[in-house]
């Protein structure tokens, strides 16, 4: 119970840490800003995106059909996971029959999920994650803090040591050059040896049943070319109806996620490349649940752009892992307590209700509002953490009665001048760690109202 | 795996909203040079843009990466050093220069499209050391729709928007450009 706040505490603890984190991510955020501001029918772009979206998920059976036809025709070999399980059985069972070995993959946040790699070795199968971020957080055992930037929680010393163990750099080498291109190095080696590629998706249109792949190094497009099998795992929300409607999606993804123009390299794959095999797995793994829930079905229409963690003041300064959750930030907290709802009561709470991440959403989802609601149902359903609830329930009181607000708020005007720090950051008020308490007014709203108002 | 996607299919239906419409639209206009803001953000991602008369010859290649480079040319201005397609993808990594015509470009961002029917093998863009585009000066469009209007993704097995080289922020945010793919981009526009 409650880890997001202890998580968050530990990555507190230091304190330079939290605000060159915090300060990295709102760098991003204002480059989104700028290019977001460079293009006059932004909002229209949102608002369409958030419609072709809303229309796709409310005729999902029909476009995915559309699209396993599509895909089908083109040669293509098409697989339906239900969880995450099957999806890592049908992805092994993919390499048995061609004899794998050796597999490169390319950024899935869906193969986080389901734990392949883990269990792929297990299977002695080599996996190397090829994205330079992806192979930093592999070598040093540890999941991706961000669905963009999985490596953002580390200082580039922590990365020169890791490399200098293991990939053999000079000892306190730590000029990102010179990391980068022993990574470069080293995984163009493994890009030869592979004999299986994987690759996530952002988008798979139904109208051509080809998988569109947007990366800014090149390695999805490496492994994938080089190797003679190539597997695309997607969420089945991962849909589009039309070609034309990757125009909307490809101008709103890299501006809202890193502040570019459009990723590097956007990828479109339709069918096998000649002598090789192309595989698509379709995975449910909870969606088709979500979408039943009225009030948070729309969170399926996340393109995963990770704009709502680079604005978030909770993401900024807990960091990816306080969610222990493959996609961490505002949305992570509304997908998670859909799939755990004991697990995950915490995360709702793990925001302060301000409305940017709704505001910088590239297709529109409210985002703050849906964190409201799992609220509700938390405490509906009996899974505050105790302090919290028994707060709660005081607060209730205070705040239904109006008499009793005004008697409260003129003994806490009074009683915050006077009392001593210790008590008022007493280690019980939970609310009082890295935070100040605001000067307190000498006067209500309500007296100064009736004063003023009498005035004029 | 067949009651696998009928179950899943079936649960969508139960669980799916009321349907909602699918919007239609128009490409966006747009009040910029399509041609300026092509080489204005083509240069903000660290590719070069080169305007160009007439053939690309050997001199302004030698004076871009040196003598004596192998080369791979998909355009006629130029003949390749070495016969790529008698090799394997995996014999391709001493190719350190790739030429290749791009059919269209989207100035908004610097999208170059190409698909497979100039690439011997899909993984030449990606191999090559450093990447050469020609490009000619009408099929410079204005954004991404109206490049996906002209263009039909259905008609290839492989195609792809490359906007600059390759490059990485995944240490410190730092940008390091030549991540995996290509260390650098240059476009060559024909008038
Ligand atoms: S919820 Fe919106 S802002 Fe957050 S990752 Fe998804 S698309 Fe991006």
């Amino acid at each position: 119970m409650s880890k997001h706040p202890q998580k968050a505490a530990d990555f507190i603890a230091n304190e330079a840490r939290t605000d060159w984190h915090d300060q990295s991510l709102w760098v991003v955020r204002e480059k989104r800003d700028k290019l977001a501001k460079g293009i006059a029918e932004w909002e229209e772009l949102r608002e369409l995106a958030s419609q072709i979206k809303d229309h796709t998920l409310s005729h999902l059976d029909h476009y995915l059909e559309e699209f396993e036809k599509n895909a089908l025709a083109n040669g293509v070999q098409v697989h339906w996971a239900k969880d995450a399980e099957t999806h890592n059985h049908i992805v092994h069972d993919i390499l048995q029959k061609q004899k794998v070995r050796r597999l490169v993959k390319s950024k899935s946040m869906l193969t986080e999920e389901c734990g392949l790699n883990p269990f792929l070795e297990k299977q002695g199968i080599e996996i190397i994650d090829t994205d330079l971020g992806e192979r930093i957080i592999q070598l040093k055992d540890e999941p991706p803090s961000h669905i963009v930037m999985p490596a953002i929680h580390l200082k580039k010393e922590e990365i020169g040591e890791l490399f200098h163990e293991k990939l053999q750099t000079e000892k306190g080498a730590t000029d990102p050059q010179y990391l980068t291109e022993a990574a470069r190095q080293h995984l163009r080696s493994h890009f030869l040896q592979a004999d299986a590629a994987l690759s996530g998706v952002n988008f798979a249109v139904a109208e051509t049943g080809g998988v569109t792949v947007c990366t800014n190094e090149g390695n999805a497009d490496m492994g994938i070319h080089l190797a003679p099998v190539q597997i695309h795992c997607m969420g089945l929300e991962k849909v589009i109806p039309r070609q034309k409607d990757l125009g909307v999606f490809t101008r709103l993804l890299a501006r809202s996620a890193t502040g570019q123009p459009i990723t590097i390299y956007t990828s479109h794959h339709l069918k096998p490349k000649p002598g090789g095999e192309m595989h698509i797995v379709i995975v449910d793994n909870g969606r088709s649940e979500q979408l039943g829930r009225e009030d948070f079905r729309n969170s399926l229409k996340c393109i995963r752009c990770g704009a709502c963690m680079n604005t978030c003041p909770i993401y900024r300064r807990s960091g990816g892992h306080s969610y222990d959750y493959t996609v961490p930030g505002p949305i992570g907290s509304i997908l998670t307590p859909g799939k755990d709802l004991k697990k995950y009561s915490d995360l709702p709470f793990a925001s302060t209700l301000c409305g940017s991440c709704t505001d910088v959403c590239p297709v529109k989802i409210d985002i703050h509002q849906q964190l409201y609601k799992w609220r509700q149902i938390i405490a509906e359903e009996g899974h505050l953490p105790k302090a919290k609830a028994r707060e709660m329930s005081m607060a209730a009181k205070v705040l239904s009665s109006p008499k009793a607000y005004r008697r409260a708020t003129k003994w806490m005007r009074r009683l915050m001048r006077f009392l001593p720090r210790p008590l008022l950051y007493l280690n019980r008020n939970v609310w009082g760690k890295q935070r100040e308490l605001p000067q307190v007014p000498r006067q209500t709203f309500k007296d100064w109202y009736k004063h003023e108002g009498n005035e004029s | 795996m067949k009651e696998m996607k009928a179950d899943i299919l079936h649960r969508i239906k139960q669980n799916k909203a009321n349907p909602k419409p699918l919007p239609d639209y128009a490409a966006f206009g747009y009040d910029f040079d399509p041609r300026e803001k092509f080489t204005e953000v083509m240069e903000a991602v660290g590719g070069k843009v080169l305007h160009q008369k007439g053939k690309i010859n050997a001199a302004q290649l030698a004076n871009l990466f040196g003598e004596g480079i192998s080369i791979y040319s998909g355009v006629e201005d130029f003949s390749s050093t070495l016969d790529v397609s008698s090799l394997s993808p995996k014999d391709l990594p001493p190719i350190e220069v790739v030429i290749l015509p791009v059919q269209l470009a989207v100035a908004e961002n610097g999208a170059c499209y190409l698909d497979e029917s100039v690439l011997p093998h899909r993984v030449l863009p990606f191999i090559c050391q450093h990447l050469i585009f020609v490009l000619e000066a009408k099929s410079i469009v204005g954004n991404m729709h109206e490049a996906l209007e002209k263009i039909d993704l259905s008609q290839q097995g492989f195609s792809v928007f490359i906007a600059g080289p390759s490059k990485t922020a995944d240490i410190e945010q730092a940008l390091v450009i030549g991540a995996q793919g290509a260390r650098s981009l240059t476009v060559f526009i024909r008038q």
